[in-house]
């Protein structure tokens, strides 16, 4: 595929995003946040965009990346689910220990860190702390500790659907 | 993110991208992005080579090879990997960056782009890794050679690469004898760039030294052998008297070779002296018994990598 425009000249960019396949016009250096954000999916946050912090995480075909160093090309074709794709009619579970925990504060860097932690436990639902501490994103509130242990609760529950599988 | 873009290709066939690079002079290598990405200049047009088939990590009966997209974090959970020289590349990539960029970047973009605190380099270079490359020939033919990666960085963000060469794999001899190895960073948080880091590999018989590899990285113009260093410990007996008094040598010989420089991450005097602390910790580790074929551990965790203790600063 080949894509030969100039700078503001938008071209078509096909995404299943949450699990509907969309169209997008796009420039050809837009970065995937610029194009979740632009199309209303503002669970990704723009903050550091260096690949730093971690709020703008979203998953590609289900691998955790920084949309805001991301080209959208760069995720042609692909999956991408947002923190808006977790909650069916209920909210995750994930997120349901979140708020019993109240793991949030001022709630920027909270997208990113449901997905990061969603990321490793799909990876491995017996994931020690060291690795769930090693992937938390960037947080200047919460002092990461209601975090981990919301997680860690959701993990619980995993437990005997990690036997099943 | 950059402020401009011209054309963006992904080719699926290795001759298809290497055309296009000779073609295209001034299109640039993308492959996970979190270097390139990261410039403030508007790019003509990137080249995306990850959907070429380089991705593979393999054990051949001469040596390890790992395709030139293989991403790092693949990289740190292969099996292949964690046997090979104490896991020395899996302490590498541990911590390299945070999980986010090491499921993007490459082994070759880390390699490629130069960074003299690229984290991998050190890892590589003490286990004598060479890098495979290709480029497309005006007559279209695929010209290929084989570099050591000793000396492929010929400076800051520069290297060997000719015009539209691409790096297609690395390769890490296998030896007789396992060596023992181990990488060590030291950043202001784990997950920035190291401030200063470093590998060291032995291969020793009956406790005598016979090869050592001693590599610091982010305190030099390139990630750097320490050849005065190798040799300090060079035929040394691991657990003799003499083999402190070495290991102090090398320890100098490293602070009177390297070259740092002052930045946001650390002044110079502060890298020239953490770096020999690395190193001696390293060939302490190294030579230690207990810790033979320990793969690093993210539970290590600061005592293994950041925050040096003053007590400590000897």
């Amino acid at each position: 595929m080949n894509h030969d425009r100039m700078n503001d000249d938008r071209v078509p960019l096909s995404l299943v995003v949450n699990g509907a396949p969309h169209e997008y016009q796009v420039r050809m250096h837009d970065s995937l946040l610029d194009v979740l954000r632009r199309e209303g999916w503002t669970g990704a946050k723009r903050v550091c965009e260096t690949a730093d912090c971690g709020a703008c995480s979203v998953l590609v075909d289900g691998t955790l990346v920084d949309s805001c160093s991301t080209l959208a090309f760069q995720a042609e074709g692909c999956r991408v689910d947002t923190v808006e794709g977790l909650a069916g009619r209920t909210l995750h579970p994930l997120q349901h220990a979140f708020v019993q925990h109240a793991a949030v504060q001022c709630g920027y860097c909270i997208p990113g860190m449901l997905l990061s932690m969603k990321a490793v436990l799909d990876r491995d639902p017996a994931a020690s702390d060291a690795e769930l501490r090693d992937v938390m994103t960037l947080c200047r509130c919460t002092g990461y500790v209601k975090p981990l242990a919301a997680t860690r609760e959701y993990q619980d529950q995993l437990g005997p659907r990690h036997a099943d599988a | 993110m950059i402020p401009g873009l011209g054309a963006y290709y992904r080719p699926d066939r290795l001759e298809a991208a290497l055309m296009l690079l000779a073609q295209e002079p001034a299109a640039r290598i993308l492959g996970g992005g979190t270097d390139l990405l990261l410039e403030h200049e508007p790019l003509h047009a990137v080249v995306d080579v990850t959907q070429l088939g380089l991705s593979h990590i393999r054990a051949e009966p001469e040596a390890l090879v790992i395709g030139g997209t293989a991403r790092i974090e693949v990289l740190q959970r292969d099996p292949i990997v964690r046997a090979w020289a104490d896991g020395v590349l899996v302490g590498a990539s541990m911590h390299f960056g945070t999980l986010q960029v090491r499921n993007m970047a490459t082994v070759g973009g880390n390699i490629a782009h130069a960074l003299p605190a690229a984290d991998l380099v050190p890892a590589l270079l003490v286990l004598d890794a060479t890098v495979e490359l290709a480029r497309a020939t005006p007559s279209g033919d695929i010209e290929r050679r084989v570099l050591a990666l000793d000396g492929f960085a010929t400076g800051p963000f520069q290297t060997a690469l000719l015009p539209g060469e691409l790096l297609l794999a690395v390769n890490v001899p296998a030896h007789t004898r396992p060596w023992r190895a181990q990488f060590r960073k030291i950043g202001r948080v784990v997950k920035d760039l190291a401030q200063v880091n470093c590998a060291v590999a032995l291969d020793t018989e009956e406790e005598v030294v016979r090869t050592a590899r001693i590599v610091a990285g982010a305190v030099h113009p390139t990630v750097t052998r320490v050849p005065e260093a190798e040799a300090a410990v060079l035929g040394a007996t691991i657990g003799s008297a003499d083999w402190p008094v070495r290991v102090g040598r090398a320890v100098e010989a490293v602070r009177a070779f390297i070259r740092p420089i002052s930045d946001m991450r650390a002044t110079r005097e502060w890298r020239r002296h953490v770096c020999g602390i690395l190193v001696r910790r390293s060939l302490e580790w190294v030579a230690d018994p207990r810790q033979a074929g320990r793969v690093p551990d993210l539970a290590d965790g600061p005592s293994y990598c950041v925050g040096v203790q003053p007590e400590a600063m000897r």
